[in-house]
């Protein structure tokens, strides 16, 4: 009869992955089902060899990195994926249907500028954005402390451009004033794309979590 | 000649090709069907596979499933329509490369004293 790994044997290559620093549960799990594999041929050529010699066995065909490589090159095309998908999602408000959304914006915001107090304008909009940001980051916080149940590696890297979003826009304010005091349309464009930033922003971060909820049901509640 | 850099700068070739003809298949297996193909002679190591994978699945290329096998889960790949296309231009790229590297060969067999 083939010697197959019971459950119990299934979660010792868990803990033996988290104690090789392999913490997200996605990357965990297909490394499990690769050792696994490999250690049930293993026991097929010599089944009188131990769990742990056939684990030390298959762990030295990682190479001398063993699993870092793996680990940190999963994360690296991760963020350059998410950070891609991000500029995807925003050079698409300049495709009809949604140009015409950011058009409408950017007259919204010239006509604001032109017929209100202008420096009332920037400042509002500047709020406004900053508390759509927190509400944002402090909605999806409580969602993952709430529904993540395992470390993701796909979910854990999406969070940290959220700076990206508004220190520009504190910053483009200064240069802007400094360069072209008179102009108004510069700062209608500027607060259009900071708004379309965050709007593709939060729609990629959703995208990414529903994809993370398709392939790995198990690691949400 | 296994492991060679010749080999490393295909390996993504390789696994569009492998999922071109297996509709589905998972890491392990794959390392195990390369091996097989080969006769052992090419033997791709995990350091290299997964990355590849990975990185090929962040590009759109691969789209990844999980399915329960017994008391473990399977990571399956399989090619979405982007990574077809990718797979014909990247067979086409490697065919041409190697019908000129025939070429370049024989002609130095057929002139010794050039090569």
């Amino acid at each position: 009869m083939k010697k197959e790994l019971t459950a119990t044997d299934i979660e010792k290559l868990y803990a033996f992955l988290q104690k090789k620093f392999v913490d997200t549960y996605d990357i965990q799990t297909e490394l499990v089902d690769h050792l696994a594999s490999d250690i049930e041929k293993q026991w097929e050529e010599n089944p009188e060899l131990t769990l742990d010699e056939a684990i030390q066995k298959v762990y030295k065909s990682f190479g001398i990195f063993g699993f870092t490589d793996v680990y940190e090159k999963r994360v690296a095309a991760i963020q350059k994926e998410h950070m891609l998908l991000w500029l995807r999602t925003f050079l698409g408000f300049f495709k009809l249907p949604y140009l015409l959304l950011s058009l409408a914006l950017f007259v919204g915001f010239q006509l604001a500028l032109t017929s209100l107090d202008p420096a009332m304008v920037k400042l509002v909009s500047l709020g406004v954005l900053t508390a759509a940001i927190l509400y944002f980051a402090v909605k999806e916080f409580v969602y993952l402390r709430r529904n993540l149940q395992k470390k993701l590696s796909i979910m854990q890297y999406t969070y940290g451009f959220m700076p990206l979003l508004y220190f520009p826009m504190y910053l483009n304010y200064m240069v802007l004033e400094k360069l072209i005091p008179e102009a108004i349309w510069p700062y209608a464009l500027h607060i259009t794309i900071s708004f379309i930033l965050t709007i593709a922003y939060i729609d990629t971060i959703d995208k990414i979590k529903q994809r993370a909820q398709k392939i790995y049901p198990a690691a949400f509640a | 000649m296994k492991n060679s850099s010749l080999y490393k700068g295909s390996l993504s070739t390789i696994i569009l090709k492998l999922l071109e003809e297996n509709d589905r298949m998972y890491g392990y297996e794959i390392t195990q069907k390369v091996k097989e193909l080969t006769a052992g002679e090419l033997n791709i190591t995990e350091g290299a596979l997964y990355p590849s994978l990975h990185k090929l699945e962040a590009e759109g290329l691969l789209q990844a499933e999980m399915v329960h096998i017994g008391n473990r889960m399977r990571k399956y790949y399989k090619l979405t329509e982007a990574g077809k296309k990718e797979t014909a231009d990247k067979l086409a790229e490697l065919k041409g490369f190697i019908e000129q590297m025939q070429l370049i060969m024989n002609t130095n067999l057929a002139n010794p004293s050039k090569a």
